[in-house]
């Protein structure tokens, strides 16, 4: 490591200078958008369908991914040659699995550089740290060329105005036929990267998938003899009563699902709007508090598990797994793990979907998942360069059912994978580690739609096809998707968590129900009114 | 009288022999005490080598587990992430704490010499660091100008030096007798001869104390490697055993056609990470045992 004093010199000045733009940030950041502005006047790109590869189920307009009982047969090379011009990519992503290999020792990702024609030097971070990565590399201008956002980043526009590539021009309306496989991710997937009126960002697509519902132990219900599809929200709680038996451990729940208990009272898909573009919080709603109402009473009345309120996401799979409860509120991508924590249960273990009761005895409207698990963006830079980046994203975005589907998920055949069977490509050991199960972080730059499927679970993929026929046309979608709101983005999380503080209080008795109107006042008065004027105002620039 | 017939009394029971209801009780409670401290970590241990159905049918927790499965292990040491990251913290805790000590010892001895040149001014500056430090961000700008991102540097030279530690040192340093110094000096010593020969050898107790502080310190260290480093073969352990720890938690989003079945409970893989972890540092402490209490009343009596 060299040193010269020189440099000693300007890292102090370095640090001087930045906490003197600290104190007077004001003139270097670049105009506000105001309250939330989205694709106001951004014409968004053009859907164009892949027709290279035929799902065995088709997916449909309103949003129900294709779905595949195997893997499609014999896949061809979608695209020619490396997208890459040779030059080395920096990116910055998260990882929500454990950090595979780095490059020097990683085969897949050798694997990765030759096929993109380029090195792909990737800075990865752990899911539950990139928020603090992400913020100070955005200070010391360290994120890469290309990287994933964190949509928690108080002042995002600014920030992608300030340092991120403007993309209009290469992807608005019809540009996008450039970039095959960028044009093959949905509508409404975009929406969500419009910023400052303009596309500042790539979507990772999730579409219907991020959406919740009520899974079910259906192994467990048979051997008791209880129907796992409730028709009423009184059948709903009489279904829990019939699965639990305190005296044995098992509890119905494993926690109180207030996503499903909201949909059984028909209230927005957590913010709704009115005709006259007027939007309101579903906590603000009086079926919230019959929401609260319910959930207090499946307390009380001891069909969820005890350990509820300080459980992890893991805990309560984990009950779901082993028996101890048998109805777990998850979304869609969960289905996966939800048999994986179900694998020592033996054969019989089935895991079903439960159409969500509404009051009137009809099944609850849906709520619309986020279509996009977050977003990533390109650092500014010359047209050729941008070019550059985005032909390597469009070659990371293709479909299942392209060789380069089956490379980016599952690596070699032979190395990392073989295929069973079925035509399914299983992991091996090497492939597990390598390409992190076929999550290779590179997934958080860039996605294809992702479907439905399954390897060796062909009636899973049937089952969650069949449930979204029936839900997705009911589907709610949230208004704010697309919308920016200073304050969400600034205070937002301080005031989720004291609504998750409120909610639990009540549900576990020690606060009453009608405690909930203060705890809207309080927050309509912390920041709740002008969130909601914020999007009112982006709301009514995005629709006239 | 009573005085004198208390006194036999008092002969028969020494205070220092407590009968034996009281030794009872306090037995019990000693008992109840080490059961308190061990039986998590027998906890941990056990836990880490349960299998699934063990865990299960246990709630998460296993005490004592009925069969013995490596597969936790076996999970966390695949790919060889974990034994590079071993090897990566092994050699930042050595090579930290040996330039963490020498740095340290070098200015405390130079703080604690009445008359050093800048003695007070430098004393000050030692201060004041303790009261203010610098954020985040004005750290990290600091380290990439000075071209260390991405080093093995970056997890040592900016935590190199604890303002806390170099007081404790000064306190010990000021209480060894002027006389031993002055008769060294008298004998033609300069003071890196008296600092080496005669200063060090004396300070065994507080070195030995201060380099097991530096030393968890490195060791237990990750945000430095999460801010400072890209590349992920670099990592420590204890940050490449963070994302175990946390991103367990939320693997489902991620999960969908992994294919994967047989991986080790939860539970496991966490405790099992937690000892992986543990022991190495846990070792270090009985070859310091002995020069222990006396370090740490160094700094607890003098200042």
């Amino acid at each position: 490591m060299s040193l010269s004093r020189r440099t000693f010199l300007s890292a102090g000045i370095g640090a001087a200078a930045l906490m003197a733009s600290a104190s007077c940030s004001s003139s270097t950041t670049p105009p506000a958008t105001g309250g939330g502005v989205a694709d106001a006047g951004v014409e968004l790109p053009t859907y164009i369908r892949f027709e290279g590869v035929t799902a065995d189920l088709p997916g449909t307009d309103d949003g129900i991914p294709d779905t595949f009982f195997s893997y499609p047969a014999n896949p061809q090379a979608a695209t020619d040659g490396p997208p890459a011009d040779g030059s080395a990519i920096q990116g910055s992503v998260p990882v929500n699995k454990a950090v595979p290999p780095s490059m020097d020792r990683n085969s897949y990702w050798q694997a990765l550089n030759e096929r993109i024609g380029s090195e792909l030097r990737l800075t990865i971070t752990p899911g539950a740290d990139y928020p603090q990565r992400f913020a100070t590399a955005v200070a010391g201008d360290g994120l890469g060329d290309v990287f994933t956002i964190d949509m928690s980043f108080a002042q995002l526009p600014q920030f992608l105005a300030a340092q991120c590539q403007d993309l209009t021009e290469f992807l608005s309306g019809d540009a996008i036929s450039d970039y095959p496989f960028l044009a093959n991710l949905p509508t409404d997937s975009w929406r969500g990267t419009v910023y400052n009126g303009a596309i500042y960002g790539l979507p990772i697509s999730r579409g219907v998938q991020s959406s919740g519902l009520l899974y079910t132990r259906d192994d467990l219900f048979e051997a008791r003899g209880v129907d796992p599809q409730p028709a009423t929200i009184d059948d709903f709680v009489q279904t829990c009563r019939d699965l639990t038996d305190t005296r044995a451990n098992t509890w119905a729940l494993t926690n109180v699902p207030m996503a499903t208990l909201q949909q059984m009272y028909g209230l927005p898909n957590t913010w709704g709007v009115d005709d006259a573009g007027a939007f309101s919080h579903a906590i603000e709603a009086d079926g919230y508090k019959a929401a609260l109402e319910l959930g207090r009473s499946l307390v009380a009345d001891e069909l969820v598990h005890p350990d509820f309120a300080d459980a992890t996401g893991a805990d309560a799979k984990g009950w779901f797994g082993a028996g101890s409860s048998a109805i777990h509120q998850d979304t869609y991508s969960a289905m996966g793990s939800m048999y994986d924590v179900g694998s020592t249960a033996g054969e019989g273990y089935l895991v079903g979907l439960m159409l969500t009761p509404g009051e009137d005895g009809q099944p609850a409207p849906f709520w619309l998942g986020n279509p996009n698990n977050t977003i990533s963006a390109i650092a500014k830079g010359d047209e050729a360069r941008v070019r550059m980046l985005l032909e390597v994203l469009n070659f990371l975005a293709a479909p299942i059912g392209t060789a380069e589907h089956l490379f980016r998920k599952y690596g070699l055949e032979g190395v990392h994978y073989d295929f069973d069977g079925n035509n399914d490509p299983v992991l091996t050991e090497l492939g597990e580690t390598e390409a992190s199960g076929g999550t290779f972080p590179i997934e958080y730059l860039i996605d294809g739609p992702r479907p439905n499927y399954y390897p060796g679970r062909p009636q899973v993929a049937q089952d969650i096809y069949d449930h979204m026929q029936q839900v997705i046309p009911t589907g709610v979608r949230n208004p704010t998707v697309g919308l920016y709101s200073a304050t969400q983005g600034t205070v937002g999380g301080r005031l989720n968590t004291t609504l998750n503080d409120a909610t639990n209080a009540i549900l576990l008795g020690r606060e009453p129900v009608s405690s909930w109107d203060d705890v809207v006042a309080d927050w309509r008065s912390a920041g709740g009114d002008s969130i909601r004027s914020e999007y009112e105002e982006g709301y009514a620039a995005a629709n006239g | 009288m009573t005085a004198t017939s208390a006194r036999p009394a008092q002969r028969r029971r020494p205070i220092d022999a407590p009968g034996a209801p009281s030794r009872a009780v306090k037995g019990v409670v000693l008992i109840l005490l080490c059961a308190a401290v061990i039986l998590p970590f027998v906890g941990i241990v056990s836990t880490s080598l349960a299998d699934r159905a063990q865990v299960n049918a246990s709630g998460g927790f296993v005490l004592f587990p009925t069969s013995v499965s490596l597969d936790s292990y076996r999970t966390i040491f695949a790919g060889g992430v974990v034994s590079r990251a071993m090897a990566v913290s092994v050699g930042v805790t050595v090579v930290g704490t040996a330039i963490s000590l020498a740095v340290s010892t070098l200015l405390a001895y130079a703080l604690s010499r009445q008359g050093s040149f800048g003695q007070r001014p430098m004393l000050m500056l030692v201060l004041f660091s303790l009261l203010f430090s610098p954020g985040l961000i004005p750290n990290y700008l600091v380290v990439k100008e000075l071209g260390l991102l991405n080093s093995y540097w970056a997890l040592i030279l900016p935590t190199a030096l604890s303002a806390f530690n170099v007081i404790v040192l000064r306190a010990f340093f000021m209480g060894i007798p002027a006389e031993l110094t002055d008769s060294a000096r008298i004998d033609g010593a300069g003071h890196l001869t008296i600092f080496a020969r005669i200063v060090l050898p004396l300070s065994k107790a507080v070195l030995a104390v201060i380099g097991l502080f530096y030393a968890v310190g490195y060791w237990n260290a990750f945000f430095n490697a999460l801010i400072y480093l890209n590349d992920s073969g670099m990592w420590p352990l204890q940050l490449v055993l963070r994302t175990y720890v946390i991103n367990n938690t939320e693997m489902s989003a991620t999960d969908l056609g992994s294919g994967v079945e047989n991986l080790p409970p939860q539970p496991s893989i966490q405790m099992a990470i937690l000892v992986v972890t543990i022991v190495p540092i846990l070792i270090v402490y009985p070859f310091l045992q002995r020069h222990f209490a006396k370090g740490v009343l160094t700094g607890a009596v003098k200042g």
